[in-house]
Order: C-alpha cells, then structure tokens, then sequence
C-alpha cells in the first residue's frame, strides 16, 4: 500500500472518528411546517367580508430547537376571506357630497400575519407530539369593497396574537404529518371601512406537512 | 418501498400546491346583472322641500360617444321618472315655456364599453325648446356638478339629473345639477330582464334618496 492511500485513509478514519464523537447534545434541530388552513371568521371579519368560511389559506413556520421540549420561530401566513351582500350604502364623495349606492357589494380581507413564536413540544422525540405555541408579531390586513366599476380598500398594519395547539405524527422521512386549531386575533388599528371596526379576528384548522433538519452548528 | 411512500406524497404537495393556488383567486361577479349598480348623489345645500314645480323633457338623450341606442324603452324610462317625481309631491310643469319650473329633470342614456362621459358640457342644449324660455342660451350651455363626474360605465347606463335652471351662472354658461341618478349594467341582457331593471333601478334611485319631496 502506497504510503499516500495510507494517509487518505488515515484521514478518513480520523473525520469518522471526530464525527461519532461528537456529543448528542451538540446536534440542532430545525423544523419546517407548511400548511392547509380554513377558518372560521368571528366578530368584524365575519361582518365585513359577509364570509361564513374561508377555504383560502396557507401558511408557513420555521422552529428552531432551543431544548429538547422548547423551540422558537418564524410563522407567516395568508387567509382570504370572501363574501358579497347587496344592500345599500351612504357614500360621501371627497367627504363632501353625499349620496348613496346600491348594488352587490363583493368584499375580501387578505390577512398575512407575519409573527415570532415560541412552542413547547410534549412527547417523544421520535413520536407524536402534541405542541402548544404563542405567535405574537403583526397582521397585514387589506380590506377592499367592490360595487359596481367602484372599488374601495385599505391597507393596514395591526399588532397581534396566535395562540396554537396541535399535533406532529412523523411518517419517516424526517417528514411529519400536522395538525392544528389556531385563534388569530389582530388589535385595532386603522380607520374602520364599510362602517366596521378594524380588528379582526379568525379560528384555523390547518393541516399541513413538516420536515425536521438536523445539523451540526459549525460553531 | 420508497415509490409506495414518495407517490401519495407527490400527491400530496400537488394537491397542497393546488390549493395554495386556489386561495389566492377569490371569486368575483359571475354574471352582468351581478355589477349592476345604482348611485345617486346630491347637493346638501339646496332644499328640496322648496321645490314646487318640475319640466321633463319628452325626449331621452343620447350622451356624446355613445354606441347607437335603442330608444325602445323611452317611454317607460320617462314614464317611471314622471311617477316617481309626482309621489314625492312635486307638480309637473306642462308648459314650462310659458311658465317655468323651478327643476328640470333630464334622461340620457349611454350604451358603451368604457365610455368617457364628459358632462362638462351638454350639446343637445337646442333639441329640446323648453330650454328657451329661461335665456337665449346657445347649445354651448353645460351642467355644473358640485360633485367630480363618473368617467368611465362599462355597460348601458341611464342618467336622470335634476338641474336648477333659475340658479345658473351666465357668465360660465353653466347650469348646477341639484340631484343626480345613475343606474348602470341596465342595457345588457334579454329585453324581459332590461324593462324590469329599469323600472326596479329608477325607482331605487328616488327610494335611496329619502331627502326628496315636498
């Protein structure tokens, strides 16, 4: 044997080493989740956009393991809320001339929470879990009201919370199946539009597919 | 054993995607009669409860621009104008020529795709010889609104204004809309559904503006 193959062979078995060596506790764990959601409207959402469901929505989290039990992340999400009443509505051009306007108002609220979170895992780490987590960060909420060739709409920025609860079935793969009831609410913010106050507020039941990433921090 | 586990996952994303895909298209009017609409609007600072008497030209006009119109349902448009205006307790001026009226009332229609409705002028001033019992205007007389003009209807639409020809500016050559009524979306469709659409938006038109009467 060449005394070169010697040395990359060497080398090998000293990286192999170096890497089954290394403690268990060293190793993270980062977990993707993207997923279904349909809600149910409550208060000024249901209002506003005449919804009684929304089919339309997706989101999306990012955690990362601080403990075993204890992970932190990133959520973000869209729910589209839609409905159409005719009815008859004061308006008030350039807020100085008034009249009316009657025909099918088709009205939406796009809500795209975009949040910190923090979620404590029970159970095996190789098993269910059933985790329970509070979002907090800001909603970005347009509400809009189409009539006719008239549109109106508002973009509005609003503080708010998430609490979540759910459970993570792995299907192997480092892949989970997911699901979870989660309560939105967004503070009021904002001028109300068509006559309602601009909080919102919203149940999830999402569905979804995680994957979890383990790795080595380099440092 | 990884084919039976990575196809319904395949499946799974597709159908996930799908869905991503499907949430973002809300659905809109899903027929014409759907984005019909009626607006009216008004000056807050004329009383309408101090007008006596109105003219309504027997003539429906056609607004400048606008595709040909069939003036099948004149009558009926000016007939339900007529009606509505004698519920609210005003008294039609038979002979405003002789007599005056203290409101004008004009119909105009318009049947176009994306129409530029341009009131600031009304170049159909000469057709109608009632005009001339209040000045020798030209037929470069306009309307003021104190109120920005619609621009742009995507359908048939039926105007119906109030003017005050007793309050007009002639230095401007301007004659000041008190009350105005736009039905819009009313020219499409069979024949049967457009008469009941204009009966039903013209007197929504009086019906959403509770201001007007004696």
């Amino acid at each position: 044997m060449k005394k070169r193959d010697l040395l990359i062979k060497g080398l090998s078995l000293l990286i192999l080493l170096f890497a089954l060596l290394q403690p268990l506790s060293a190793q993270k764990k980062l977990f993707g989740l993207m997923t279904y959601d349909m809600s149910f409207p409550f208060g000024n959402t249901k209002e506003f956009s005449v919804a009684g469901f929304s089919w339309r929505g997706i989101s999306g989290q990012f955690r990362y393991f601080l403990k075993p039990k204890l992970s932190a992340g990133l959520y973000f999400g869209l729910q589209v809320f839609h409905g159409d009443t005719m009815q008859t509505a004061d308006i008030n051009l350039k807020d100085k001339i008034p009249g009316a306007i009657t025909g099918t108002q088709f009205r939406y609220i796009n809500s795209i929470p975009i949040m910190l979170g923090i979620n404590y895992h029970a159970g095996k780490d190789t098993g269910t879990q059933v985790f329970f987590g509070l979002n907090a960060g800001v909603f970005a909420v347009e509400e809009k009201v189409d009539v006719g060739i008239f549109s109106v709409d508002q973009f509005v920025w609003h503080f708010g919370l998430a609490p979540e609860i759910g459970v993570i079935t792995p299907i192997g793969y480092n892949l989970s199946l997911t699901a979870s009831v989660k309560y939105s609410y967004a503070f009021s913010a904002g001028p109300p539009l068509a006559g309602q106050s601009s909080n919102q507020s919203y149940l999830s039941l999402s569905i979804g597919l995680g994957y979890t990433y383990y790795f080595f921090p380099p440092f | 054993m990884r084919i039976r586990i990575k196809y319904p996952l395949s499946l799974f994303f597709l159908g996930l995607a799908a869905l991503c895909f499907w949430s973002c298209y809300p659905s809109g009017p899903s027929n014409i009669a759907e984005t019909s609409i009626v607006v009216t609007l008004y000056d807050s600072n004329f009383n309408f409860g101090s007008v006596n008497t109105y003219a309504l030209p027997n003539i429906v006009f056609d607004l400048p621009g606008s595709d040909t119109v069939i003036h099948t349902y004149d009558a009926l448009i000016l007939s339900e104008v007529d009606k509505n205006m004698t519920r609210l307790g005003y008294v039609k001026e038979i002979d405003p020529l002789q007599n005056g009226a203290d409101l004008v009332v004009v119909v105009s229609v318009s049947r176009q795709t994306y129409a530029y409705v341009d009131y600031g002028w009304y170049p159909y001033w000469g057709y109608w010889p009632g005009w001339g019992y209040w000045g020798p205007w030209g037929p470069g007389w306009g309307f003021i609104y104190p109120w920005p003009p619609v621009e742009t209807f995507s359908t048939g639409s039926i105007f119906i204004e109030m003017v005050d020809p007793n309050a007009r500016d002639e230095t401007n050559q301007k004659l000041p809309v008190r009350w105005s009524g736009v039905m819009n979306g009313l020219l499409s469709g069979s024949v049967t559904v457009t008469a009941l659409q204009i009966t039903a938006g013209i007197d929504q038109c009086f019906a959403q503006s509770p201001y007007l009467g004696k």
